[in-house]
């Protein structure tokens, strides 16, 4: 009777009430809201940025004349927005590379903007001229320094199989250009996040008392604290003696958990939602 | 291209005034603006310009009232120059925009992130709010190269709350 009764009781009882209530979200708990958490949420938001223009782009490259691009168009304009809005901060930052590549952006971003949504080849050459001379279309800058009569000649030999053409070759060089930048981004932050949680293993000596029986698989270890826990000591006298305490691996972390929630409760639009229950919290 | 009076003059303009900015020369490029705004009133390039305006004039140190923006981007470039100098006046026109049901969740999105850049408490505590309102997650609209989650499989409603577990010291 007493096992059925609490079956029940476990099966329809909410599950807060039966002892399961989350914990609070990490940017609640934790009390400093360092630079380093903000420059990190700076470049995960540029690295998706990033991510989400390169979609655009290689469909804007890829596009054949007198197509309506207004849709691209619309996508432009807003990705412009958030450009301007990232490159601002990430110059506030110092992050100049990242500044750098989000200003080259937004310049291809104002030219497909204001661009006629019929594309014309002359607007669509527009387009892609600025990153042809960046390097990307490296077919035609060898033809064109060539003298008149050796273009002559070229004319008259047999082509080779067309198996790339150049707007593909331009979108194929934007591609990577953003891919690597990304990558460049996601190593950054996961540097910050492997140096938070250095910075965040407690100090001192390990658990007191015996270990298990016996020697382990390979045989009695070292004397004294492990290669991390030297590292460890040493960055704690360094912070010690600049003044600054080590940071938790949740103040690094909070912050960007918390970014990523409240960006899925906009586009989830829980918006109002989010507002009531701060307010009653 | 701007003597030549055509169709594209307004684009020159832009982009001198643009050229102007990048060399330092911001009172240069804010005359350019001037002319532009004076002369081609419904210019594409308009919004464009007071964007770049906001700049010119925030990095003259130069505070500009987001109040007087009628334009939520434009609003939102004002508050991101006003979150530095005085951010008691900013979270709050920051916490209001989350909260209208007007605005879109893109410009949403990029208060979020401006609140973000703050590094006060209270910015934070919104953040908490704004976060831990999410519920069950709504589909992201199929085929909007956009989203943010185009192309990615959506985490569980649950799925933070069990990091927020692992993450606990």
């Amino acid at each position: 009777m007493l096992v059925l009764a609490a079956f029940v009781a476990g099966r329809y009882l909410p599950r807060e009430q039966a002892g399961s209530v989350p914990p609070p979200l990490p940017c609640r708990r934790s009390r400093d809201n360092s630079s380093a958490a903000r420059q990190r949420i700076l470049l995960s938001s540029v690295a998706d940025h990033l991510d989400r223009s390169a979609r655009v782009l290689t469909d804007v490259m890829n596009t054949s004349e007198s197509r309506d691009i207004s849709t691209e168009q619309r996508w432009a304009e807003d990705l412009l927005t958030t450009s301007r809005l990232y490159r601002h901060d990430a110059e506030d930052a110092g992050e100049q590379s990242v500044a750098s590549v989000l200003d080259d952006l937004e310049r291809s971003l104002l030219e497909i903007v204001h661009s006629p949504s019929q594309i014309s080849a002359a607007d669509l050459e527009q387009i892609r001229r600025p990153h042809r001379r960046s390097g990307a279309a490296l077919q035609g800058a060898g033809v064109e320094r060539r003298p008149a009569a050796a273009r002559e000649r070229a004319r008259g030999r047999r082509r080779t199989a067309d198996i790339n053409p150049e707007n593909q070759l331009i979108a194929m060089t934007l591609y990577s250009f953003y891919s690597m930048t990304r990558s460049f981004l996601l190593t950054t932050i996961f540097a910050a996040l492997v140096a938070a949680s250095a910075a965040a293993q407690p100090t001192g000596s390990g658990p007191v008392g015996a270990g298990p029986v016996g020697p382990g698989p390979m045989g009695i270890g070292g004397i004294g604290p492990g290669p991390h826990m030297m590292r460890l000591g040493r960055s704690i006298q360094t912070q010690s003696r600049t003044g600054a305490g080590p940071r938790s691996l949740e103040t690094m972390t909070g912050q960007t958990i918390c970014m990523e929630a409240g960006r899925d409760a906009i586009e989830d639009g829980k918006v109002t939602t989010a507002r009531s229950i701060g307010s009653t919290s | 291209m701007i003597e030549l009076k055509s169709n594209r003059t307004d684009a020159a303009l832009y982009w001198k005034a643009y050229s102007l900015a990048k060399l330092g020369r911001r009172a240069d490029a804010l005359d350019a603006l001037g002319t532009l705004k004076q002369q081609f009133k419904d210019s594409r390039w308009m919004r464009d310009a007071q964007a770049l305006e906001v700049e010119l004039r925030q990095a003259s140190g130069q505070t500009i009232a987001p109040e007087s923006q009628n334009d939520e981007e434009l609003k939102l470039l004002a508050l991101r120059g006003l979150m530095n100098s005085d951010p008691d006046r900013a979270i709050p026109i920051i916490e209001q925009m989350l909260n209208s049901p007007s605005n879109s969740p893109k410009v949403k999105d990029r208060a979020l992130f401006v609140l973000s850049q703050a590094g006060s408490a209270r910015a934070r505590e919104i953040m908490g709010n704004l976060a831990e309102g999410r519920l069950e997650p709504r589909p992201a609209a199929p085929g909007d190269p956009l989203s943010r989650h185009h192309g990615r499989i959506r985490e569980p409603p649950d799925s933070r709350r069990r990091v927020s577990h692992v993450e606990r010291p």
